[in-house]
Formats: structure tokens, sequence, C-alpha cells
């Protein structure tokens, strides 16, 4: 049943050559990477008027409660009623990061230094000048912890989708033919696959986002 | 127009700051507040600058464009001089203006450090020219000279006192010399009874 390193290395080896595997990477990679984006703008959105308005906060931190308890497979059995299986993956990565990145994002906010926000009130600074260098030089700590969690959290969350849901031509489906078949091989090469492109999508992600940080902080 | 103060009070739980103070500011003069810590003297600047309420009394004629330093220099930390100093513009004045105004208090070769590399008397002199720029109707100064040497202290007066001329402020100081260089008025706070 249980095959050795030597055959799971050959496999994997062999992966890429095949023709159908750049087109499986890529749908699974567009679809977690679109779920997490659209999480991470809707969290960012959300925790804005979070932190302006008190109420709306009131009224989102029972489904933020809800979204951050209920199990995972509840989410994707449900999902699968309503959704077709090819978009599913981007719903569920969507909805396992949209709370940690609303919920981090919030906290920062609600950290910003009161005496900052009273100088920028005094000076009747705009609200894109205290966006800017008041609110992002805050946020920017809470907001780097938060996508370095739910990057390795979608992907997570994204293939068990993708394994539930079998859509045609995903990595969720070559684990599921991998299990019907008893082919530890395979299984093995493919979550070698997915751990590559989940640590690849983080270094590029956090990278690209650090660097975008640092600029604005610059002069 | 002068600012007037009337009976105000102000009480922290059963803590009584301002107790039936009265006081009035002179339009186009700098209105020193002097006396010992813990009387009320920034109570009185927070209440002028609207971030405290009074608890009864009124306040008639506070201009409503308004610039201050305050007693923590309360800037961007990972941000320039120069941006520090530009946020607080409305109009953005020439950033060469800006550069001009920090090499007069010698923040010549510090002005595109971040703050948070300077030392205290640098971002005091930061949020003294962001002050001075945001060219408001009024201006406060909550101890501007405090952690500055006696070199630079007597310069960055020099250069205070030259551009807020004519305009009102009302500056908290211990340093009686201040006083004399810096205020048209004075007024005195003592514990107890606070009077003009």
């Amino acid at each position: 049943m249980l095959v050795t390193p030597f055959v799971v290395v050959k496999k994997l080896a062999a992966l890429p050559l095949d023709a159908g595997f750049w087109s499986v990477v890529s749908f699974s990679v567009l679809r977690i990477g679109l779920g997490f984006l659209l999480a991470l703008l809707t969290a960012m959105l959300l925790a804005a008027f979070a932190g302006r308005f008190r109420l709306v906060e009131v009224m989102l931190s029972p489904y933020i409660s809800v979204v951050k308890s209920t199990p995972i497979a509840s989410f994707i059995i449900l999902c699968l009623i309503w959704l077709d299986a090819r978009s599913l993956s981007v719903f569920i990565a969507f909805l396992i990061v949209l709370p940690v990145v609303y919920t981090n994002v919030l906290q920062g906010i609600k950290s910003t230094d009161p005496k900052l926000l009273e100088m920028a009130e005094l000076f009747e600074v705009g609200w894109w000048r205290r966006l800017r260098y008041i609110y992002v030089p805050q946020i920017s700590p809470y907001l780097v912890s938060a996508c370095s969690v739910a990057i390795g959290m979608s992907w997570k969350a994204g293939i068990a989708a993708e394994v539930i849901g079998i859509p045609d031509g995903s990595i969720g489906e070559k684990l599921y033919e991998a299990k019907v078949y008893f082919s530890s091989g395979d299984l093995f090469a493919w979550t070698v696959v997915i751990v590559v492109i989940s640590i690849l999508f983080e270094k590029l992600f956090m990278s690209g986002l650090k660097t975008f940080l640092t600029r604005r902080e610059q002069h | 127009m002068d600012i007037e103060i009337k009976n105000i009070y102000k009480s922290f739980g059963d803590q009584v700051v301002l107790e039936n103070f009265s006081a009035r500011l002179k339009e186009g003069q700098v209105t020193c507040i002097m006396g010992p810590s813990g009387v009320g003297k920034t109570t009185l600047l927070n209440i002028l600058m609207g971030f405290m309420q009074t608890d009864s009394g009124e306040i008639l004629g506070v201009p409503a464009k308004k610039s201050a330093v305050f007693q923590e220099e309360r800037l961007c930390e990972s941000f320039s001089a120069v941006t520090n100093v530009r946020l607080v513009c409305s109009k953005e004045p020439c950033t060469e203006i800006i550069k001009e105004h920090l090499s007069r208090i010698g923040l010549k070769d510090s002005m595109y450090k971040p703050v948070s590399e300077l030392s205290g008397g640098m971002r005091r002199r930061v949020s003294i020219v962001r002050a001075v720029l945001a060219n408001r109707d009024i201006i406060f100064l909550d101890e501007p000279f405090k952690g500055l040497d006696e070199g630079t202290k007597e310069s960055v007066m020099e250069y205070v006192k030259a551009n807020i001329q004519d305009k009102t402020a009302v500056m908290i100081t211990h340093d009686p010399d201040e006083a004399k260089t810096m205020c048209g008025d004075l007024i005195y706070m003592g514990e107890g009874k606070n009077h003009d």
C-alpha cells in the first residue's frame, strides 16, 4: 500500500512532463488565489467599516464567530448544493480567509494611537492621508501576520473543497483519484506539489505585500 | 477676536482640576500659561483644542483652524520629517519651503530619515515646524522647547517667535525666561485657585 520515497520522487519528476499537469495546477492556483484575494479585499473593507462604525462591528460579530467555528467540511457540502463544483474552491478559500484577515485588521485599527488621531483631527488631516500615514503603518504588522496564516489555510480549505466537489481538471480531483485507485505514490506526489505551490504562493505574495508596505513608508 | 474663558469647571472623578477659572486670551498675542505641575495647564489646553469638554462654564472665540505642538511629539514614526510636516498642510506648500524651514532649525541632514531614528530634540523641532507651517489661526504650544539643549533652544525660540508674529498663540511653560522671550501676556495657575 505504502510506496517508497524513491517511487514518490519518480512520480513527482514525471508529473511536470504530463501534458495536463500545468492546466491542473493553474486551475487550482487561479481559483484558490482568487478566493484569497477577494477575501483579503472584502475583509479589509469590512474591518474599515467596523473600525469606523461600532454598529457594523456588532452586526458582523455573530457571522464572523459562526464562520470561524463551523467545520469547513460542513460549508463545503452545504455550498455544493448551490454552487458549481468548479467555483466551490473560490468560495471556500474566501470563507476561510475572511475572518482571519478581518479580525486582525480590525485589531490593528483599534490599536491605532489615539493621540495620533487627535493630532489628525486638530490639523484637519483628510481621510486619504490619515489612511496612508496613520492607519496603514499601524495595520501593516497585523495584515502581514494575518496573510501569512491565511494563505496556508486557504490552500488547505481550497483543496479540501476540490476533493469533495471533484471539479474536472483540479488538484483535488487528482487526490480523489489517488484515493479511489489506492495510489499512494500519486497521493504523496500531489501532496508535495500542493505544499510547494502553497509555499511559493506565500513567499511571492508576502514579499510583494512587504515591498508594497515598505515603499509606502518611505519619504 | 479675543478668546474668552468664563468660569470653567473641570474635574476627573473626585479630583477638581479647574475650578471657576476665567481668563482672556488676546488675539494676535502669545499668552503664556505658567504654574506648578498637575495644576491643570494641559487640561486647559486640551479643552481649548477641543479634545475635552468642560463640566460647566463657557469658552468663546476659539478659532476653528488650530495648530499645536503637543507635549509628546505625535509624529508618524516611520515617515520622514518632510512627510510629517507635509501631512498637516492643507494646501501642500512646496517641499522646498518645508526643507528650508527644517534646515533653519538644524535638521538639514536628517529631514529624510524616518523620525523614529531622530533624537528627542530633533523630533521636537519637527513638531514645531509642523505646527508653524500648518498656518492656522491659533497655535497651541505645550512646553514646546522641552528637551532642547540651551544653544538649540535659543535658535528655535527665535524661529518660533519670528513665525508666529501677529498670531494668537497659547503657550505652556515652566521656564520664566521662555515666558519673557516669547509671551505678551501671562496667566499664572496656582494650586486650588486658578486666576488670570
